[in-house]
């Protein structure tokens, strides 16, 4: 039982110090507010995006941009993934998929609750909506491969590509 | 400020694109735009996008590569920026869906992007956007949009209004 809070508390802090180690998500302003593991293991991320004019894309009826929306999604898919696997790999999106149902239209924090519902060796998959203010704003899937060269791998190579 | 005068500007900022090659107005009236701090400029071959590398646009610092989402940003917003332009929207388009491929690492360095426009009818347009850094054959991202473009009366020139707040876009169904 005490085994299980420990990790449960470490999972805790490692999301949510996860910021420090991602620029644009530390400039946006972007927090993990909730971290769960699922009996199988897999995590469950909310991370929140405050409002911030800056981020709008419709200036005509000041919506924030889709795109930031997208980021939000990605970040916490992200941390899902990272969070889920059983050792450390290297993580890098394959896939993103976004169904826009509303606009973000006022000036609450956007949400987006992200789940990895499965991940083999090399392959997540998880999903994420998008809410402000108890309203759905956006749906997503996406799909994650893990330790490939494919990726975003930290090899000189890779990077001076 | 008030819809009219918005609209003016945006009006405005297309023909300034179109005419005289400006996308810098344009730009400048999208806040998330200028947030990404990017640039455009009118090729034979359509508009060609920039999105200049920042520190603050790193997602995995310790490679360093552009966030996933940034670059999906970047992408997206030029998507609607382009379609404005060509087809002389008077509300930036309302974004359907968004479906991005990652392809490659997308390093510390400035990226470029290009999109492909196909209309689907009066009101809906579906763009087709590939982003690079080194070279364009080698994109380091593929994206596809659908937009809801806003409904022009082509015989009198007239925009069908679809502005308002709140209420006036949940009585309307098809968004």
């Amino acid at each position: 039982m005490t085994q299980t809070a420990d990790s449960d508390d470490a999972l805790r802090r490692a999301a949510k110090s996860y910021r420090e180690y991602i620029p644009h998500v530390k400039a946006l302003g972007m927090t993990v507010s909730d971290v769960q593991r699922g009996e199988d293991g897999l995590v469950e991320i909310v991370m929140d995006l405050p409002y911030d004019e800056r981020l709008i894309g419709d200036p005509q009826h000041g919506f924030l941009s889709t795109g930031v929306m997208t980021t939000l999604v990605d970040s916490a898919a992200g941390l899902a993934v990272f969070c889920s696997q059983k050792q450390p790999q290297s993580i890098a999106t394959l896939d993103l998929r976004m169904d826009y149902l509303r606009p973000a239209r006022n000036r609450e924090k956007l949400s987006a609750r992200a789940t990895c519902y499965r991940m083999t060796g090399k392959i997540a998959f998880v999903r994420a909506d998008v809410i402000q203010d108890q309203q759905l704003l956006a749906r997503s899937v996406s799909v994650f491969m893990m330790g490939t060269r494919g990726g975003r791998r930290s090899t000189k190579a890779e990077a001076t590509q | 400020m008030s819809t009219e005068s918005r609209i003016a500007d945006l009006i405005n900022a297309v023909r300034l694109a179109r005419e005289a090659a400006d996308l810098g107005p344009l730009l400048s009236l999208v806040p998330y735009a200028a947030y990404l701090g990017m640039q455009a400029e009118p090729t034979d071959d359509g508009l060609l996008f920039h999105l200049p590398f920042r520190d603050d646009l790193v997602g995995n610092a310790s490679l360093p590569a552009l966030h996933g989402g940034a670059l999906a940003g970047f992408m997206e917003m030029a998507a609607l920026l382009a379609t404005t332009v060509a087809e002389r929207q008077q509300r930036i388009p309302k974004p359907v869906d968004f479906s991005l491929d990652y392809l490659r690492s997308a390093g510390p360095r400035d990226t470029h992007a290009r999109c492909k426009l196909v209309r689907h009818g009066r009101r809906v347009a579906m763009v087709q956007v590939s982003s690079w850094q080194q070279d364009e054959s080698t994109p380091v991202a593929v994206a596809r949009v659908h937009l809801l473009l806003e409904a022009v009366d082509t015989s009198s020139g007239d925009v069908d209004e679809i502005s308002g707040g709140a209420p006036g876009l949940e009585a309307r169904g098809e968004q």
